[in-house]
């Protein structure tokens, strides 16, 4: 079962992006296909709607099809997308400074509909309150603490050393608990 | 308090840092205000987020949109020359 793969699993990150540069669109697909739910997730994250979510992860992807020239296999394709999609959701961010509405009903597994309620609305409050801090700080716990992202790859999409990316994400941490706690 | 809750801290200072917690009952209200964060951040880390079913369509149709446009580029260029680049600018093809 496992030794009959297909082409598109056997084919890497790396060697689907020099396809995608010599012009093969479905090595590109495949890209799109691989990393759109972490992408969306992170976009969403961030921008706190599913609309302008799906809005900056198309611009994001759209961006990497354009510069998929200047990709170097320093970082993997997937942490460069991140810092794509993470530039694409600020820019979008800044652009709507005027809140838009968040998600009032979250899903949940929690059987028990009044605790449901109870941590709907504290994820809620949370996905506003992480809105109230700077962009680094935000950036650094949505990607290590929603997203488990370890800060040695929060440090490369965000451009700055290791150490920076976990004071950021303390920072914010200390914020959050005087917001929410 | 943050590198305790994460269990980055040696054994020696989380051993003095569980000294202190035991003394200070300040420093236990401050432990747990971080743990209802961690659980209320654990709690957003696992919500479902759906993916929009149309978003490959739109970024699949929105690259073809932009390889054809580049393609049409440098058609324009190969066959028009100066004229071909000044149309692509005046275009917006570019």
């Amino acid at each position: 079962m496992g030794l009959e793969l297909s082409n598109s699993e056997e084919r890497n990150d790396v060697t689907l992006v020099a396809e995608a540069r010599a012009g093969k669109r479905e090595a590109f697909s495949e890209l799109v296909r691989r990393h759109q739910t972490a992408i969306y997730r992170v976009c969403y994250r961030v921008l706190g709607n599913p609309e302008d979510a799906e809005d900056a992860a198309q611009e994001a992807f759209l961006r990497a099809y354009d510069r998929l020239a200047t990709f170097e296999s320093r970082s993997t394709f997937k942490t460069w997308m991140t810092r794509l999609a993470v530039n694409v959701s600020l820019n979008a961010r800044v652009r709507r400074k005027s809140s838009s509405p968040l998600l009032d009903v979250l899903r949940s597994n929690e059987p028990d509909p009044e605790a449901q309620s109870i941590r709907s609305e504290s994820v809620h409050e949370l996905r506003e309150a992480l809105r109230l801090l700077p962009d680094g700080q935000r950036i650094a716990i949505v990607l290590h603490d929603l997203e488990g992202m370890p800060y040695k790859e929060i440090a490369e999409v965000l451009d700055v050393p290791p150490g920076t990316a976990k004071v950021w994400a303390f920072r914010g941490r200390e914020r959050l608990r005087d917001l929410l706690t | 308090m943050q590198e305790y809750i994460f269990e980055e801290l040696d054994d020696e200072v989380r051993a003095e840092c569980e000294r202190e917690l035991e003394r200070d009952p300040r420093l236990r209200a401050e432990l747990e205000r971080y743990q209802a964060l961690y659980a209320l951040l654990a709690a957003a880390a696992h919500e479902e987020i759906e993916i929009p079913e149309s978003l490959e369509g739109r970024i699949r149709r929105s690259v073809l949109i932009r390889s054809y446009m580049a393609a049409v580029a440098n058609m324009l260029e190969d066959t028009l020359g100066a004229y071909g680049r000044a149309l692509i600018y005046y275009l917006g093809l570019g």
